[in-house]
């Protein structure tokens, strides 16, 4: 049977890692308190704020996982609010728990805390940042600020061209917007993409408008205003070479760090600002301390040495990782877990990335073309098996290899490369005749 | 109640795929997928996923769930009911039935046991 129940469960953080894991322990027979904090409220889905909701394809509402009713039939408390600290305290005679304090706000009693907190984007060391109102994509707010310089007649300027920098320049030239795209390296996002299947998607900013700077920004200077205004996002960026180029609005996509702080002060261990950040967490998501959980992009995994694990900031990968939390938690086993995968669109094209694409000894990289172009970059191991894949608007091809990958065991490399072999074939074992 | 569709040949769509039937020729005004499981059994959905645009009979077909080319939300083809994230919305189900090597589709006619009738 399964462990017994902690009396109350309060998550902090309304991304997808927070809303799959309510959903999950309702799901799997949970019946104490169940309490859910965001300061925006009701969970929210956030891939799209960078994609179809940026694009306008998609409204505020349907950004939402559930609409209230759905939360009150299950009994989950949604709070608003934004939580300042949280700190370990005695319920009972037998029973530890947290204090948990909300900004302007009551304070908040639970067994047991889940912190789905996710992460922030970091700013970049910029002379003049400070003073300018640059843009991220984190937040709703930061997407729907963004979306009146969609237009023609307006110069956007995107520090990083990593997925999100990438995906914001694509629906910003689409939308007819000047594109100055700035990136360190090129091609951007190897670690995401791999090498060949990166350099594929760097070469598509060029023909589709945007202007790609590889080097670094200098400095930014805020347009003037006249007198008495704010100021404004408008902004004249200096770059490497000493050109001058003014924008009218400057997103920052740097990257981003994993919001840990609340674990971090409660004593939490955590990897350290040097290692990327994160609340270390076992397999199922016990942090160090008792009763307090962490999932989806603020908690970091860790070896057998108890060293921290790469970093995979993915929306699956947090679900999951939410899922396993649950069911950990109720004492039930989790899932296994495939290959990893994850998804972008730029430029038209819908790219999905699964496994992993780092080069190995001895391994081999295999290409599909059709008259199209470019379908998939497949990455193999010494032993001929499917570690990763990247595939350019195929969907099939995405979750062959995903199935492959997850056999580990030699695949036909002729046939990944041969774009008339299906992918529904790919899969299927050989047939005899 | 919209007339019956003869979609096509039992023999015409392979196993694992599905074809899609217009929403003008099936009278819902929705398209509808229908599809050949590995099963051997036919099921029909409404084609486009409840999450975004995107159309189901392009999806992944395995055993008696189709995966949304998309964004990898998944669905009973018996029922519709939705499996997994980021589709919260089960699909609507169309009945089906093959008479004498035919697909015949009975559309806004909800199969019994759906998830969303």
């Amino acid at each position: 049977m399964s462990a017994p129940q902690p009396s109350s469960v309060l998550v902090i953080g309304g991304g997808p890692a927070g809303y799959t894991f309510v959903d999950q322990l309702r799901l799997r027979g949970y019946r104490g308190e169940l309490t859910l904090i965001d300061p925006r409220g009701l969970p929210m889905d956030r891939p799209p704020l960078s994609k179809e909701f940026l694009r306008g394809a998609m409204g505020r509402e349907e950004l939402r996982f559930r609409e209230a009713e759905w939360f009150e039939e299950r009994s989950i408390t949604v709070i608003a609010g934004a939580v300042e600290e949280i700190s370990g305290v005695r319920l009972s005679e037998d029973a530890a728990g947290w204090e948990v304090f909300l900004e302007n706000g009551p304070r908040l009693l639970s067994e047991v805390v889940v912190l789905a907190t996710g992460t922030v984007p970091t700013r970049p060391e910029l002379p003049g940042l400070d003073e300018l109102a640059p843009l991220t994509f984190y937040t709703i707010d930061d997407a729907e600020a963004l979306a009146p310089f969609l237009r023609p007649g307006a110069t956007v300027g995107v520090i990083g061209a990593g997925l999100v920098g990438a995906e914001a320049a694509s629906v910003a030239a689409e939308r007819g917007a000047e594109v100055l795209l700035v990136s360190p390296r090129s091609p951007a996002a190897v670690r995401s993409f791999g090498e060949e299947a990166a350099a594929h998607l760097h070469a598509k900013h060029e023909p589709r408008g945007v202007r790609l700077i590889t080097g670094t920004v200098r400095s930014a200077t805020p347009a003037e205003v006249a007198p008495g205004e704010p100021v404004g996002r408008a902004a004249t960026l200096t770059l490497e070479n000493g050109e001058s180029v003014g924008v009218d609005v400057l997103v920052i996509a740097t990257g981003s760090v994993p919001c840990d702080g609340l674990g971090v002060d409660a004593g939490a261990q955590a990897a350290g600002a040097e290692a990327g950040g994160g609340l270390l967490v076992d397999a199922a998501g016990r942090t160090s301390l008792p009763n307090l959980w962490a999932i989806g992009d603020v908690a970091r995994g860790v070896d057998a040495t108890g060293a921290p694990l790469p970093q995979h900031a993915h929306w699956e990968a947090a679900m999951h990782s939410a899922e396993d939390a649950a069911a950990a938690l109720l004492g039930q086993f989790p899932e296994e877990r495939g290959a990893r995968w994850f998804w972008s669109d730029r430029h038209g094209e819908h790219v999905e990335v699964v496994g992993t694409q780092a080069p190995v000894a001895g391994g081999a990289v295999v290409r599909r073309e059709d008259a199209r172009g470019l379908r998939g970059v497949f990455t193999l191991g010494a032993g001929g098996e499917l570690l990763g894949a990247v595939t350019f608007d195929d969907a099939r091809l995405a979750r062959a290899a995903r199935r492959l990958i997850d056999r580990a065991k030699p695949v036909d490399a002729a046939a990944l490369a041969d774009p008339e072999v299906s992918a529904k074939d790919l899969v299927r074992p050989p047939r005899r005749d | 109640m919209a007339q019956i569709v003869d979609v096509a040949g039992v023999g015409e769509i392979p196993e694992g795929e599905a074809v899609v039937v217009d929403g003008d020729a099936n009278e819902t005004g929705r398209d509808i997928a229908v599809f050949h499981a590995e099963t051997g059994e036919f099921f029909a959905l409404d084609d486009e996923c409840t999450h975004e645009t995107a159309s189901l009979a392009d999806g992944w077909i395995e055993g008696d769930r189709v995966e949304c080319p998309l964004h990898a939300a998944e669905f009973c083809l018996r029922t519709g009911k939705v499996l997994c994230l980021p589709a919260t919305e089960s699909a609507r189900t169309h009945k089906v039935e093959v008479v004498d090597g035919r697909v015949l589709l009975h559309p806004g006619e909800s199969v019994e046991g759906a998830d969303r009738p």
